[in-house]
């Protein structure tokens, strides 16, 4: 975070709480003109990526809920919350392709070619 | 006559006609469950009510004798009414599952339950479950779905000749099945599927596969046996989904064979779908001009009459034409579509054909089976001879293996061709029956003239045929069943020894150096002498490809537009259902290009200029659909040789596996499994 935006922000907003991940929610200060109610923002640990905003801290951020949720919290059923993973080497791959395997579920049209040996 | 008034038209029906029949005549539907055009009345479902002038209750029209005078209303507030009484009882136990049940979109009682059901049920009790029964490989059932309309126990018993299925229980607690648990012993068990008017009996191979309407439908031939019963190919993109009869009342009624009908599986297995060609003793896949270098490098350098060629059991007359052409045009007259060696005199078309027709065995008082069991080599045909056994009019008797079970009785006369003789010279009664038939049939299977003393056999059931008077301007009684739905249309096409050509024994005897086998498979490949280039075109890689130097992918019978002829010589047009696999192309066109490579110039460019030129080199193929039924105007037997005589070895059966028969259904795994159970010498007990 630059000085600039350090100084801005501590002016006009207060920090709400950090998320597992790192990063930082803020709400200003005062209610925005023409936006009704205080303004929600998150300020990112890493590389800026919406993804990394946990469920929990999104249903705040976009006003869902008057207070961020517990992340402590757990159901059984709940899986950690992952980013998109998109362009990284973890991307999915279905399981045609190249990097998984190449070996897609049968289809319509296959058919047995015959071979030499078999 | 009797004249019937159906809700006020008059029409004229035959005496002992039903009132269902006069309905039909009269161009009124009368829903129905249990009444079948082919099979008896049984009048159980109670669904084709009418009410009939005077009668104090809607009677049951499918078993109501017409009289004259009657006056019938199908449409009455009275007939509404008990129509959709009886529907309500139906679906009392019937099962609301139609949108999982195989039969939806196409069932009897889905379409009529709209047509003339009532709104809802009433009924609120605990509906009826049957536990399902085994029938075999090829047939699922669900037997909650069973409305109990006999149907398939009718079938069993009347067509099929198998009494195995039968009702046990009474009431609600009625249900079918086959008493001791076993796959049913009958080729025709796919037929059960058809006439089941519910969603009780479907295919086992289709089961949760598609719906009618995804289907694209074609029609077209089955191939796989010599009946060439008309079929549709239903597909869905790239693949066969099933296969369904057609009705052809010439041909099949409306009956198929479970080999035509379940072994489009094969379709999809040890398929050739690229051209391979054999570098350093090694097949090496390649281009098709590769290929075509490699043919005409190879056969260029060779003389004409050095060159065989040899045609399968499944090929499309065009093909055969084609390759024909091709081979006569390159020099050579060595050519051969008998891979079995049938000693087939193709000097007249009736000395290889079913003559009398199939729907002559409708007319037929007397049959005689020489070295054939029609139930395994054609069993279509084989209900029709059984249907009319069954009206008491035909006497059957039969000379080959003993203890053949054709679903009827026939008399067996001996084991070989010395049984001929005996019967020539009246030494059993059963001379006597043929010779006081009016409609007398020999039919000769195409194996008994498969030996080396084939041609003294085929003149001795003709002469026996003349002798017994089967031959008349009227009637030909000579009858010659083949196996396969190629092998009379590469006759037709002339695929047979030229002047001073070899057959295929004198080719495998070393008197050729280059052999073309379009799709043969029939003979064991390692019969070719080493050293021979061989070509090897078809759809399966089955016997003969491991064998081969070249091999040029063609089409099966459901990827091109084919003629073929089924064994009574009627010829039929199979229409392409789908694309071949891969790089496989239509037989014909592969010849065409061969041609080309060869500087061969073969007169046509498409399919109809070929098709033009068959019909112009032997018109019947000019005839789609159609048959001359002729009696016999020449007495004169096949040519026969001096001092040729039947010996007096036995006959031998063909196919001694029906469902492993063909290149197709070898490559099919519901074949298989049908060979595996079918087979299997000890019988399938009820699951301890």
């Amino acid at each position: 975070m630059s000085f600039l935006q350090r100084l801005t922000t501590g002016l006009t907003a207060s920090k709400i709480g950090t998320d597992r991940f790192g990063n930082t929610y803020y709400e200003s200060r005062k209610t925005w003109l023409g936006y009704g109610r205080k303004r929600r923002f998150v300020l990112y640990a890493g590389e800026p990526d919406p993804t990394t905003v946990p469920s929990e801290w999104h249903c705040w951020l976009h006003h869902v809920t008057d207070a961020p949720l517990s992340e402590q919290k757990r159901y059984p059923w709940q899986r950690e919350h992952q980013r998109n993973l998109t362009g990284t080497a973890q991307a999915y791959r279905p399981p045609g392709h190249d990097y998984s395997g190449a070996r897609r579920a049968p289809t319509a049209g296959d058919y047995e070619a015959w071979t030499p040996g078999g | 006559m009797a004249k019937v008034t159906i809700d006020g038209i008059e029409v004229e029906v035959p005496n002992g006609a039903t009132v269902l029949q006069a309905c039909e005549a009269a161009g009124k539907e009368i829903p129905r469950f249990c009444y079948h055009e082919r099979l008896s009345v049984a009048g159980n479902c109670r669904m084709c009510l009418v009410e009939v002038e005077k009668a104090p209750k809607p009677v049951a029209s499918c078993a109501y004798p017409v009289a004259d005078g009657m006056k019938v209303f199908t449409d009455s507030a009275l007939v509404r009414n008990a129509r959709r009484n009886v529907m309500e009882f139906l679906l009392i136990n019937h099962p609301l599952d139609c949108p999982i049940c195989d039969q939806g979109g196409e069932c009897d009682l889905q379409d009529q339950a709209t047509a003339y059901g009532g709104q809802g049920g009433r009924y609120r009790e605990q509906k009826r479950a049957v536990k399902d029964k085994y029938l075999g490989p090829l047939v699922k059932t669900i037997m909650t779905r069973c409305i109990q309309c006999t149907r398939c126990v009718r079938f069993a018993t009347e067509v099929a000749g198998v009494p195995e299925l039968g009702a046990t229980g009474r009431g609600e607690d009625m249900q079918i099945g086959t008493y001791v648990e076993k796959a049913l012993t009958t080729e025709l068990s796919g037929n059960l599927i058809d006439i089941c008017p519910v969603g009780a009996l479907t295919s086992r191979p289709y089961a949760f596969v598609s719906r009618p309407w995804e289907l694209r439908k074609t029609d077209s031939v089955d191939v796989l046996d010599a009946v060439g019963a008309a079929i549709r190919v239903d597909t869905r993109g790239p693949e066969v989904l099933r296969i369904l009869p057609r009705i052809n009342e010439e041909v099949n009624e409306e009956w198929m064979a479970d080999r035509g009908r379940f072994s489009f599986d094969g379709l999809k297995r040890r398929r050739l779908d690229r051209p391979w060609i054999r570098v350093e003793g090694k097949l090496k896949p390649a281009s098709w001009q590769e290929a075509f270098a490699v043919v005409a490098e190879r056969l260029k350098g060779i003389p004409g009459q050095r060159l065989g060629a040899v045609a399968g059991d499944l090929v499309d007359a065009e093909s055969a034409f084609a390759l024909r052409e091709l081979m006569v045009g390159l020099g050579s007259a060595n050519l051969d579509c008998r891979q079995d060696g049938a000693a087939i005199d193709v000097s007249r078309r009736d000395h290889y054909l079913f003559n009398s027709g199939i729907a002559g065995i409708d007319e037929a008082d007397a049959l005689l089976l020489i070295g054939t069991n029609p139930r395994k080599e054609a069993p279509v045909l084989n209900a029709r001879i059984r249907k009319r056994w069954s009206s008491g009019a035909l006497k059957v008797a039969s000379i080959g293996p003993a203890g053949l079970d054709l679903t009827y009785k026939a008399e067996h006369l001996g084991e070989g061709p010395d049984a001929l003789a005996t019967l020539r010279d009246g030494g059993h009664a059963f001379a006597e029956v043929l010779k006081g038939a009016k409609r007398p049939m020999i039919v000769l299977g195409r194996a008994a003239v498969a030996r080396p003393d084939g041609a003294a056999i085929l003149a001795a059931a003709w002469a026996l045929a003349e002798s017994v008077g089967a031959l008349t301007p009227e009637w030909h009684g000579f009858n010659m069943l083949h196996l396969f739905g190629g092998q009379v249309g590469a006759l037709d096409a002339g695929f047979v020894p030229g002047e001073g050509g070899l057959d295929l024994a004198g080719m495998l005897g070393g008197g050729v150096d280059a052999l073309w086998l379009l799709g043969a498979d029939g003979f064991e490949p390692g019969l070719i002498p080493p050293g021979t280039f061989v070509i090897y075109q078809g759809h399966h890689g089955d016997r003969a490809a491991a064998r081969a130097d070249v091999i040029l992918p063609g089409a099966a019978y459901t990827e091109k537009d084919g003629t073929y002829v089924n064994t009574e010589g009627r010829v039929q047009r199979g229409r392409m259902a789908l694309h071949p696999p891969g790089e496989a192309r239509e037989d014909w066109r592969i010849i065409r290009a061969a041609g080309a490579a060869l500087d061969v110039s073969l007169a046509f460019d498409t399919l109809d200029a070929l098709r033009a030129r068959m019909a112009a080199a032997n018109p019947v193929f000019g005839m789609v659909d159609g048959r001359i039924a002729e009696g016999c105007h020449d007495t004169a037997g096949p040519r026969l040789a001096e001092g040729a005589a039947p010996e007096a070895t036995s006959f031998t059966l063909p196919i001694t596996d029906y469902w492993q028969a063909d290149a197709i259904s070898r490559a099919s795994e519901t074949m298989a499994e049908c060979s595996r159970i079918y087979n299997d010498a000890t019988p399938k007990l009820a699951a301890e």
